[in-house]
Parts: structure tokens; C-alpha cells; sequence
């Protein structure tokens, strides 16, 4: 009996882990991102993307990392301002991913300010993927 | 009765308690006694921020500038949905019902609204800019002087010359810089006009004055008007002229080459108390520079 509430502690723990960053608010957005045609989504392709440098012809190059650390369980800061940016990690800062207004205002404002156009549904999701695993 | 008395002296301590407690947090003890409420009292420049989603929502990249930093007409112009597009080079798109939401919160709070000191004044330096009329009749006799700081377009100096045309008397532009007194000419009219002169001195606080100089008067009456065209509507709260002259006498080294100041953007950098509207001298501490 010892030995199987063990076993279920256990396989709840894994299974907690496994989803660990997964909210209301991630889901909502997946399904969202889903119905505009983006699939496969890729935690790889977020990172690499979250490095990717961006130029334009009047400003600097831009990337996610002018503002957030590269490491997501570090806080970053703001280019301009210099205000700390808690971290993007969910497993260090709780509060990440709980809010779909909140993802999808700073998608909208940061793709646009870094990349100078909005991101697709496809890189919104890569992101989110690379983003929610950060522990 | 020996029952009741110990009841009477448990609630005294109690009381007594609980006042410690408050008297413990300054700050408590102040509102505890009413003060709070009191305008300037603990020199309350500004109304501190009370809107939660304007402290998420500004204070997410920024200082949450209090309302009251700058005047209605500034407001309205940087919190619409276009001007927050490009808010200083960022993007700072807000949804439409959170956007009233500040907006709404920001204007009734703005600091031509508020009775606060800071506010007032930041009120009167942003109001209608500066605007001297003379009606001039006798020789030796000037418009009041106007002073122009900053750089650039808002250094502009209008000069409107009216019922000088065949006078024969002469209108004198003349300069001071630094302070009032010490005038030299500028520029001299002869006949009815309306002109910007521009100083190029930028950064330099320079006064003018517009009149008839000594030997210059023939007859009737000259109307001269000398105006800014700036610092009327700024949509920065570092453009005030308010704010800078406050902060005239801090050298560069100290806020814009300091490390870890930077700009006077940063009011909480050093005004330790700024979030709470405070902003008086014993209360601020410059970053590498504590005995300033």
C-alpha cells in the first residue's frame, strides 16, 4: 500500500514537472496560435530566435537579448530606461505565463519595437515553447 | 470591580500598544494622526501614484510618473493610441479600453488639477509661455524681459513690432546672458514687423528685451511684443522650466556621466522618496556622490 501511494506521488510529481509551466493562459494561447495555421512548435526555433539580431537602416541591431538576459532564469533590462526586467523563466518567476493579455501585449509591443513587424503565430509560438521550459 | 479595573487598564494597553505600532512607521504615525491628508505637510510635492493599473502599466519600463508632473494639454497629447506607438523610440501600444482607463486617470490628475506644490508650479512654468507687451512712448524704455533656455527651435524669440512705421523711431533687440542686466543689441527695426530670432546659444539661459534706447525716440506710440514659443506644451517632464532650473547647478558629472544616473529621466535614481511624490533636497542621495 506504502509502495503505491509512492508510485502515485511519483507519477504525479513527473507528470507536474512535465508540465510545469503550462497555464490557462499558455493553452489559450496555443489554441489560438493553432487556429491561425502555426503547428509543430518548436522551443529550438524560439532560441534561436530569441538570439537573432535584427538591423535596420536607422537604428541599431535589435534583438530579444538588448533588453532580456540569455539566460532566462536571469533578469534583464530595459535598453532604454535601465529598469530590471524580472526574469522569463517560469520556474524563477512564477508570475510568467499566467496572463494571455499580458503575453500577447508584450508580444505585439516587443516583436514590433525588436523587429520592426509582428511576429507570426508560428514565431509567437516557437517563443513561447523556448520560454515556458526555461526552469 | 477588581475585574473591571483589570479590563480598563488591559484596554489601555492595548491602546497604547497598537499607537506604538503606529508611531514605530513614521509614516503610519503621520496618516494616523491625519497628517497625511494635509498638502505638503511632509512636502508632498506631487500626489503620489494611487492608480494600480497606471503603476503596472507605466512602471513596467519606467518611473511611474506622477500626473502631476505635467499639465493636462502635455497628457493628451502623449496618451493617445499613435503617440504611444512612438513613445520616445518605443513601442508602447496599450489596448484601447486600458489606454481610457490611464488616460482618464492621468487627466483628472494632471497637474494644472492638483494644489500641490510641484504641480503648481510645473502649472505656471508650462502655462501660456512667456508674453511681454509695451506700449512704448518715451525714449530708454523696454518690454519686460522674456528668457529663453534649451536648444534648437526652443530657443525662438518672437519679436512683433506694431505703429512704428513712420515714426522714425528705432526698436532695439538686446540681450543679456546669464541674468537680467548686463544688455547688449541684437538686432534694431525701423518698420512694422513680425520676426523669430533665434540665439543658436543652445543651453545657455539668455534674456531679451525689445524697446527704444536712448536717443531713439521721434513720436507716438510703439507697441513691441517679445514671446517664447516653447515650454508650453512639453512632452517631456525634463523640458519644464520648472524642472530645469531645479536641477541648473547639478554638473554633468553627477547625473548625465554618473554611472548610475544618466539622465534626470531617472527621478528616483536620486529623490530616494519620488514614488511617494517627495521630491525635496534632504531627500535626495546622488549615486557616487554622498556628500553632495
Amino acid at each position: 500500500m506504502k509502495n503505491l501511494y509512492t508510485l502515485m506521488a511519483l507519477i504525479g510529481a513527473l507528470f507536474m514537472a512535465a508540465n510545469a509551466a503550462a497555464t490557462p493562459a499558455t493553452d489559450a494561447e496555443f489554441a489560438q496560435f493553432k487556429s491561425a495555421g502555426a503547428t509543430n512548435f518548436s522551443a529550438e526555433h524560439g532560441k534561436q530566435n530569441w538570439g537573432k539580431e535584427v538591423a535596420s537602416k536607422d537604428r541599431e541591431k535589435r534583438s530579444c537579448t538588448t533588453c532580456h538576459d540569455a539566460d532566462l532564469t536571469k533578469p534583464g533590462k530595459h535598453n532604454t530606461t535601465k529598469k530590471v526586467i524580472e526574469p522569463m523563466a517560469p520556474g524563477v518567476n512564477k508570475e510568467r505565463y499566467t496572463d494571455q493579455k499580458k503575453i500577447e501585449k508584450w508580444f505585439k509591443r516587443n516583436c514590433e519595437w525588436t523587429w520592426g513587424r509582428e511576429c507570426t503565430a508560428q514565431e509567437k509560438g516557437d517563443f513561447l515553447k523556448f520560454l515556458m521550459g526555461a526552469k | 470591580m477588581m475585574q473591571k479595573s483589570y479590563k480598563l487598564v488591559a484596554l489601555l494597553a492595548a491602546a497604547l500598544l497598537l499607537n506604538s505600532g503606529y508611531a514605530a512607521a513614521e509614516e503610519g504615525f503621520w496618516s494616523w494622526i491625519g497628517a497625511g491628508t494635509i498638502d505638503g505637510w511632509r512636502g508632498v510635492g506631487v500626489v503620489p501614484v494611487d492608480n494600480k493599473q497606471y503603476k503596472e502599466e507605466c512602471g513596467s519600463c519606467h518611473f511611474a510618473y506622477q500626473p502631476g508632473l505635467l499639465p493636462t494639454k502635455s497628457w493628451e497629447k502623449l496618451l493617445t493610441a499613435e503617440a504611444l506607438h512612438d513613445h520616445f523610440g518605443e513601442v508602447a501600444d496599450l489596448d484601447k479600453d486600458t489606454l481610457q482607463t490611464l488616460r482618464d486617470y492621468v487627466l483628472n490628475n494632471a497637474a494644472d488639477k492638483s494644489m500641490h506644490k510641484i504641480a503648481k508650479k510645473i502649472t505656471i512654468a508650462t502655462d501660456e509661455g512667456q508674453n511681454n507687451t509695451s506700449d512704448i512712448s518715451s525714449q530708454d524704455t523696454y518690454s519686460d524681459p522674456i528668457s529663453v533656455e534649451g536648444v534648437a527651435s526652443q530657443r525662438a524669440v518672437g519679436v512683433f513690432i506694431t505703429s512704428l512705421t513712420g515714426t522714425g523711431n528705432t526698436v532695439t533687440l538686446q540681450k543679456s546672458v546669464g541674468s537680467a542686466g548686463t544688455w547688449m543689441d541684437v538686432a534694431s527695426y525701423t518698420t512694422d514687423q513680425q520676426v523669430s530670432y533665434n540665439d543658436s546659444l543652445d543651453k545657455q539661459v539668455v534674456f531679451y528685451r525689445l524697446g527704444v534706447k536712448a536717443g531713439g525716440y521721434v513720436k507716438g506710440a510703439t507697441r513691441v511684443t517679445l514671446s517664447d514659443f516653447v515650454g508650453t506644451r512639453p512632452l517631456r517632464i525634463t523640458e519644464v522650466r520648472y524642472i530645469k532650473r531645479k536641477h541648473n547647478d547639478i554638473p554633468a558629472k553627477m547625473v548625465k556621466d554618473n554611472k548610475d544616473v544618466k539622465s534626470l529621466s531617472y527621478c528616483n535614481a536620486c529623490h530616494t522618496k519620488a514614488e511617494k511624490g517627495i521630491f525635496k533636497e534632504d531627500t535626495v542621495s546622488i549615486p557616487n556622490y554622498p556628500d553632495y
